[in-house]
């Protein structure tokens, strides 16, 4: 049965496999927040997050005919928020003074969140593309909706409890930086029959975006709130605001999504070095896209009227509030960068009996990567396997980085034939037991090959 | 379990968990947050209270208000009216019967028409709207060229005329064509053929047989070619001529001034007071007014005040406007009533909230001394207006002005971001007097449904040696507002402001000054909730 079923796996390698990593987004509030929009900027930037480090990924595989993979994956997390605040904002709760104040007690300067969801359907087929044996086409579709932000302690204090605090004092918001971005791509391209190795081609449907980026935000509130002066160097970019549902498109472009892979020899055990680039590119929002880019002193003393005892007509809307003190949208096309992620992976393999009998069950894992959005730090996670003779494998990861901080995660798979693998992972073992954790992910990972 | 078996279910079960996880109908989380901005600044001078309109500055800079009121005013249709009129032309043929071929002048009618303009005798008219309608009635069993013109009506030097086909008649009927012709623009000269007529308008009319029709035509003295021209609407742009002896009574009349005159003078310094009557004829007429009486009325105390000055005694001669052949300048007679040549001070401490007045007025009292040369213009206007000037001397004690305002607050009743906080007033005061305010908020039926008490007063403007302010104070009101008085504010409640001014502390009274400002700004410190439907 063993021997049986360690053919059968290393088969399925050669033949391919289907990779189906799940994530548990009901656990986390990526949708959420993802309708988010600058007007609600530091809603966003409470929000929970849960930390998904990476997918189950197949190894190279030997050319098989037909190859059809499917990928899920998020990453969810923070290093400022606690998990009770963002669970509360999450379900739509009052949040009460003292659970705010909890988070507010635990900010450290250097506050981030974010998240990325990602879903991907490839097709690659044949055994050669222009009669070169090595690649073969492939075309893929895929959904992604991603955020990121960073923010200073005092727009935290801020968005949560006003500004009446800061009266006679300066709330210093500079160097917050928020971006989020929906978007389809559509790519052909080519693979390698033997390797992980592709090269792809998208076409970007821009769903719709936000983006914020304060270099330099000082925020006065005169005594009695006899004026507020902000002290501004930022810029605000949103995309057509009539189209921003699932199905329509807001701009277009271009993006590249690539990886090498090569096997290596580290410490004397056989493994293989992986670098990939995903989505690198950009979407160029429609003419009816809207920025607001200043660098200025604003001074606000409130809104003019002509006559104190003729108030009917004065109303604060927003707008009204923006044309006052010179905020107003200018409309108009531009081009904005994909947040592309970029990703190096060192693996040793498993060695079974002297032979390398699963050449994608590693022992240890070594994956840096990083994002192109705000608040994402350049994550290290190190993962080590421990094998039974019955086929499962339990995992222990060490992880720094990303939206969060440090994680130790834990995770289990089960190779329960030769075309189907299960997997569970728990990145961040502290975030889903504690209100008080930072961050929570659960990861599922299916493989099943056609 | 097989392995396409799990490959299902591996497959719906990602469908299910991404469904999940893009649900989106969660509520929006809500918290209380603590603000503290500026709301609204205004500036308040006494041109924004009054209006521009009602101001005069002295070369000292104190304001005075004037208001003016028209007790009448003369239109044109007064002096000139020009009715309706319908003149025929054409009559039956002379002769038993005759054959005439294509082409014969079949009909021909050159004579004058006379305008009925009763006594008005004009020699010129400029038509600024106007129909002239020709109807044709035919006999004559062939088609007709028709023709008719008014060779003293001219626009830009043409001439007026109306060309228009008639249809043949069938025997036993007529034919008949309608022609309307706009005239506006047309100048008549109304002095006839020879010039030295008045109301007089040589016309043409002319009948021929269509040269096209391919036989002779018999006529017989049953059979007529008649025109009916007729007049209608005009509206003159420039007469001249004679325009009559006649005497229009004006009157008797009321103007209600209650919205104006009646509550400033309540608080003005009346003593100083200034009363014009002004007179201006925009007409080539001389003119006589006999000013039969000029009443103040109070409907509050039911006292009548009639002024006696020497403009209700007599007649008031109006000299006529002169004519620039392109527009006229009026004439323009001013009388100045004062204490010494009038009851005015009466008149106007009896704090009339009407004016009322009868009068006769005599064009041409001395019949047609301009021989023939009155004139007017479409907008020429002879008219009677009373000012009232009235210098900026305050003495007032609790003066009260009140406004009340429905505020626009965003969100709505049942959820809003606004929850309770303090309003806060500065007010940097150019103003020589105190004022204090108070906030009420009502109901529909102006029913009061809470007090929001308001904490402070603004002080006045501190006076030089001079009586003028010097320096501005700036003072500080607050008025705290509970969640409850918001929330009648978010259900129909309005905001009563009430604001009373005080010169009690001033030795005398106090002068105002084109330059004095009144500067507020109101800011909240207040409980939002985010997400509170805003």
């Amino acid at each position: 049965m063993s021997e049986k079923v360690r053919s059968g796996i290393r088969g399925s390698w050669q033949a391919g496999v289907l990779i189906v990593p799940l994530v548990f987004r009901s656990l986390i509030g990526g949708a959420q927040v993802s309708e988010a929009t600058i007007d609600t900027l530091p809603r966003i930037a409470s929000q929970e997050e849960v930390v998904v480090p990476h997918v189950y990924r197949s190894a190279p595989g030997h050319a098989e005919k037909n190859r059809l993979q499917v990928e899920a994956s998020g990453l969810y997390d923070s290093n400022a928020l606690r998990n009770d605040l963002v669970s509360g904002m999450r379900r739509g709760d009052v949040l009460s003074e003292d659970l705010r104040r909890t988070t507010q007690d635990e900010l450290k300067g250097n506050n981030r969140a974010g998240y990325a969801l990602d879903f991907r359907v490839s097709y690659a087929w044949g055994d050669s593309l222009f009669g070169d044996g090595s690649i073969r086409p492939t075309v893929s579709i895929g959904h992604h909706d991603a955020m990121g932000v960073r923010f200073a302690d005092d727009l935290y204090d801020l968005t949560f409890f006003g500004n009446t605090q800061f009266e006679n004092k300066t709330a210093s918001l500079g160097g917050t930086a928020f971006t989020q971005i929906t978007y389809q791509t559509f790519g052909f391209g080519f693979q390698g029959t033997t390797t992980n190795s592709f090269l792809r081609l998208e076409l970007v449907n821009g769903q719709r975006m936000n983006s914020a980026t304060l270099r330099k935000a000082d925020l006065f509130t005169a005594t009695d709130g006899r004026f507020l002066q902000l002290d501004l160097d930022g810029s605000y970019a949103r995309s057509d605001t009539a189209s921003s549902s699932f199905g329509t498109s807001s701009g277009l472009g271009l993006a590249l999504s690539a990886a090498v892979e090569k096997p290596i020899m580290l410490f004397g055990t056989k493994g293989s070095f992986r670098i990939s680039v995903t989505d690198l590119g950009f979407v160029a929002w429609n003419g009816n896209a809207q920025r607001i880019v200043n660098n200025s002193t604003i001074r606000y003393e409130g809104i003019e009227v002509d006559n104190i005892f003729d108030l009917d007509g004065v109303v604060l809307n927003q707008a009204e509030l923006q044309d006052t003190i010179g905020l107003s949208y200018s409309t108009g096309a531009f081009s904005q960068l994909l947040p592309t992620k970029l990703e190096a992976r060192i693996r040793t393999n498993r060695r079974t009996s002297g032979a390398y009998v699963y050449p994608n069950t590693y022992i240890w894992e070594l994956v840096i990567d990083q994002r192109n959005l705000p608040g994402y730090a350049p994550l290290i996670m190190l993962t080590r396997s421990f094998w039974s003779e019955r086929q499962l494998k339990a995992e222990v990861s060490l992880s720094h980085g990303g939206f969060g901080g440090t994680r130790v995660g834990i995770g289990a798979m089960w190779l329960a034939s030769p075309s189907f693998i299960v997997g569970l992972r728990i990145p961040n073992i502290i975030g889903p037991l504690s209100g008080s954790g930072h961050g929570a992910a659960v990861l599922l990972g299916i493989d099943v090959a056609l | 379990m097989n392995d396409k078996r799990l490959h299902w279910v591996a497959c719906m079960f990602s469908t299910a968990v991404l469904l999940i996880g893009c649900r989106k109908d969660r509520p929006a989380p809500r918290w209380d947050v603590e603000v503290t901005a500026p709301l609204v600044t205004t500036s308040l001078s006494v041109a924004d209270a009054l209006g521009d309109s009602l101001i005069s500055v002295g070369d000292d800079g104190v304001i005075s208000v004037l208001f003016t009121e028209q007790l009448f005013a003369l239109s044109l249709d007064t002096v000139l009216d020009i009715p309706d009129t319908v003149f025929s032309y054409g009559e039956p043929f002379p002769f038993l019967s005759l054959s005439v071929p294509p082409g014969y002048l079949l009909a021909s009618d050159n004579e004058v028409t006379r305008f009925d303009l009763e006594d008005v005798l004009l020699s010129r008219l400029d038509i600024r709207e106007g129909i002239a309608q020709v109807s044709v009635v035919s006999s004559v069993e062939a088609p007709l060229i028709m023709t008719f013109g008014l060779p003293g009506a001219t626009r830009n030097g043409v001439p007026f005329e109306v060309v228009s086909n008639v249809p043949a008649a069938t025997p036993g009927s007529t034919a008949s064509v309608n022609v309307p012709a706009d005239i506006a623009g047309y100048r008549f000269d109304l002095r006839g053929p020879s010039f030295d007529d008045v109301n007089t308008l040589a016309t043409e009319f002319g009948g021929l047989v269509d040269p096209t029709y391919p036989t002779n035509v018999t006529v017989t003295n049953q059979d007529s070619v008649v025109a009916l021209v007729s007049y209608s609407g005009m509206v003159p742009q420039y007469a001249r001529g004679y325009f009559g002896q006649r005497t229009v009574h004006l009157g008797p009349e009321v103007n209600d001034i209650s919205s104006d005159l009646a509550i400033t003078a309540n608080w003005l310094d009346i003593d100083r007071i200034a009363v014009r009557l002004k007179l201006t004829n925009g007409i080539g007429v001389d003119g006589q007014v006999q000013l039969n009486y000029l009443t103040s009325q109070n409907s509050n105390t039911g006292q009548n005040v009639d002024l006696n000055h020497a403009i209700t005694t007599g007649t008031v001669q109006l000299n006529r406007a002169i004519d620039l052949g392109y527009g006229h300048i009026p004439s323009i007679s001013v009388y100045t009533l004062d204490e010494t040549n009038s009851n005015v001070d009466l008149f106007v401490e009896n704090l009339p909230d009407v004016i009322g007045f009868e009068a006769d007025l005599t064009l041409n009292p001395l019949g047609n001394i301009s021989n023939g040369n009155d004139f007017l213009y479409y907008d020429s206007k002879l008219s009677a207006d009373l000012e009232v000037e009235i210098p900026l001397c305050l003495a007032v004690n609790g003066l009260q002005l009140q406004s009340i305002a429905v505020p626009d607050l965003p969100g709505t009743s049942e959820n809003h971001g606004l929850r309770e906080g303090e309003l806060m007033l500065f007010a940097m005061n150019g103003f020589p007097f105190d004022a204090s305010m108070q906030l009420e908020i009502i109901d529909a039926d102006w029913n009061v449904l809470s007090n929001v008490p308001v904490a402070g007063t603004i002080a006045s403007g501190l006076l030089g040696t001079d009586g003028f302010v010097e320096t501005p104070v700036e003072s500080k009101l607050t008025a705290p507002i509970s969640e409850a008085q918001v929330d009648m504010l978010y259900n129909g409640g309005r905001l009563r402001i009430t604001s009373l001014y005080n010169t009690a502390n001033q030795p005398q009274q106090v002068k105002i000054l084109d330059r004095y400002r009144l500067d507020l700004q109101v800011t909240v410190r207040g409980t939002y909730t985010v997400n509170g439907d805003e």
